[in-house]
């Protein structure tokens, strides 16, 4: 497992957000990136997710970039919105995330660690926001990604979601995966013994 | 200026802004198409507004018929009026509620304009209060059914008032309070929306998936103005027999006519359909973007999607004026063929919310529509399989190399 990020800049209405942001990560585990409001975690997030586009840099996994499509199969993303199509309901959104993947839905198990039939039924947007961003994690986990990207993944989550959420963290670093993580939940970051790291002014520190 | 005048113009101010833009969103194809049929039946048909009111006056199946129609077409504009979830905020406002309902309301009851200018013009100043009135509050009841004794009396009054005959000042006056006291009553229901629903498995294949998750949000979140477009399509079908009964057409001409009502009807219902999903692909785009969803998978997705409404609102169209006007086998799948075309490039020509002026979309569908149905006037019923073909190509062969945002 090698995370690979050289030069990456950024700028969000001609303001520079990330700055020749520079990090490597060689071996599983979960990354934990703190900063103040503002400071760019959600952008980088986003920049990496391919979800907004770099001005400059490489990222890589595992060698393979990951601004190609193909790679982006590779990660889970969890948006701090969490806001998936509001018309499907929970288990809809999840055969179309498996499809758009080609992978196969979650296993039971970890759909029992997530809830998943207390969601049952609804659309997601009558959903809350702890029960839509359980929705964004099972998806998230569809063809048990290399690199999981979750921005703020404890808000709106009540005390079980949260443990849920550190088990299934732990599980993916066992499994050989890499989380980063954006936060601001300290007690969390030390509850998945995470490596941590300071976003401030672009770029990356320990 | 005192200050109490000042905050309800403020409030004013933005809840137009809000509320109004998407009102006059959903809006512009019903006022196009309402021009459209009004056209055919006020200008060629010799019709006048009183001899529709004449004729909802003597039976109260066309009265009836016609109230459901115009109830159902308006629905959604009443309900866009109402509910933006940016305009929640203003509720924890120090404001007087009336002051946050009454321009709700106001828009909710402008957007019956067609209808208040029938009536005005066929039966006069009281009877267009009344049924413009009646109208707004059936609409609103059928958005959010009253749940407390004093809206279901409302509803009750105004559709007592409706069932009469013609407008008295009583009748009128009644209409009036219960558009009032359905206003405040649809108000607080609003923010309290709660759907459950039936799942529907999703197949393996990326494009089908997606197709399918297109067409359920269809039927979910966009059902009235679908329902909109077949009531449409349904007068549509009846202006072909009128034309084709009052100009003794052949039956090569009726087909043609037939056609292009056809491949008009089809590119209003699928125009307004591909904006919908065009603003569910935006909101939902991260989606696309992180599952290393393709752009050739999106656009053919859309397409699929709206080529089906614009084909089902075709064969209802054809299964009409089939049986109308005796139409041949040929000339029925022409229309169905037409229809799927014009969908399909309704689906490439909308353009997503934000990226183009407000009513450009709807000036650009017209196109395609009058142009379909002018196109059917010069190939008749060949016309069918050439839009089929033109909105296949377009669908299949102008996707973009690149990962852009769909039909940007």
């Amino acid at each position: 497992m090698n995370l690979h990020l050289e030069h990456l800049d950024k700028q969000l209405g001609g303001r520079p957000i990330l700055c020749d942001l520079s990090l490597t990560v060689d071996e599983p585990g979960a990354v934990a990136v703190f900063g103040d409001n503002g400071a760019g975690k959600s952008t980088l997030l986003s920049v990496l997710a391919g979800v907004l586009r770099a001005d400059g840099g490489r990222a890589t996994l595992d060698g393979a970039s990951l601004f190609e499509p193909a790679t982006r199969r590779q990660i889970g993303y969890v948006p701090e919105a969490a806001d998936p199509p509001g018309h499907l309901l929970p288990d809809e959104y999840l055969d179309l995330v498996a499809a758009l993947k080609r992978a196969a839905r979650p296993p039971a198990q970890i759909l029992d660690m997530l809830d998943w039939p207390s969601l049952s039924g609804r659309r997601v947007a009558a959903l809350s926001l702890g029960q839509r961003r359980r929705t964004c994690l099972a998806a998230a986990l569809i063809g048990s990604p290399k690199l999981l990207l979750l921005d703020e993944p404890t808000n709106g989550l009540d005390a079980t979601a949260m443990a849920a959420l550190a088990g299934l963290v732990t599980e993916h670093t066992r499994g050989g995966g890499l989380s980063l993580i954006a936060t601001h939940d300290e007690v969390f970051a030390e509850r998945i013994a995470a490596r941590r790291l300071r976003l401030v002014a672009g770029r990356l520190f320990p | 200026m005192d200050v109490a005048t000042l905050r309800s113009t403020a409030v004013a101010r933005v809840v137009f802004t809000v509320a109004g833009r998407e009102l006059a969103r959903r809006a512009a194809p019903l006022y196009v198409g309402l021009g459209v049929t009004a056209a055919v039946l006020f200008g060629g048909n010799g019709m006048k507004a009183r001899n529709v009111i004449g004729i909802m006056h003597a039976s109260p199946w066309w009265r009836g018929g016609l109230w459901l129609a115009w109830v159902a077409a308006a629905r959604p504009l009443v309900q866009a009026a109402f509910s933006p979830r940016e305009l929640f905020f203003l509720r924890s406002l120090p404001v007087a509620r009336v002051t946050l309902i009454a321009p709700h309301l106001a828009l909710a009851w402008l957007a019956q304009l067609p209808w208040l200018i029938l009536h005005a013009r066929g039966a006069g100043t009281m009877a267009a209060l009344g049924a413009t009135s009646a109208a707004t509050t059936l609409a609103l009841a059928a958005c959010w059914p009253p749940r407390r004794l004093l809206g279901l009396v409302a509803a009750v009054a105004t559709l007592v008032a409706v069932s009469l005959p013609s407008w008295h000042a009583e009748a009128a006056a009644t209409a009036v309070l219960a558009v009032l006291v359905m206003g405040s009553e649809a108000f607080a229901a609003v923010p309290e929306r709660a759907a459950r629903d039936w799942r529907l498995p999703l197949p393996h294949s990326p494009s089908l998936a997606l197709a399918m998750t297109h067409l359920l949000g269809l039927a979910r979140e966009h059902r009235l103005p679908l329902l909109r477009a077949m009531l449409f399509t349904t007068a549509a079908a009846g202006a072909a027999w009128l034309g084709a009964a009052n100009n003794d057409l052949s039956p090569a001409s009726a087909g043609s006519l037939a056609t292009g009502l056809a491949a008009f009807v089809a590119a209003l219902g699928a125009g307004g359909a591909a904006l919908f999903l065009l603003d569910v692909e935006r909101r939902a785009r991260w989606v696309w973007t992180t599952t290393g969803t393709t752009a050739a998978t999106r656009v053919w997705a859309l397409g699929a999607a709206t080529a089906l409404v614009g084909a089902a609102l075709a064969a209802w169209h054809a299964a009409l004026s089939g049986y109308a006007l005796g139409l041949s086998a040929f000339a029925v799948a022409a229309q169905i063929l037409a229809g799927a075309g014009v969908g399909a490039l309704a689906g490439r020509l909308a353009r997503p919310r934000g990226e183009t002026k407000p009513g450009s979309d709807a000036l650009r569908i017209a196109a395609l529509g009058l142009g379909s149905a002018m196109l059917a006037g010069l190939l008749g019923r060949w016309a069918g399989p050439l839009l089929f073909t033109a909105g296949l190509g377009a669908t299949l062969g102008s996707v973009p190399r690149e990962d852009p945002e769909v039909n940007r």
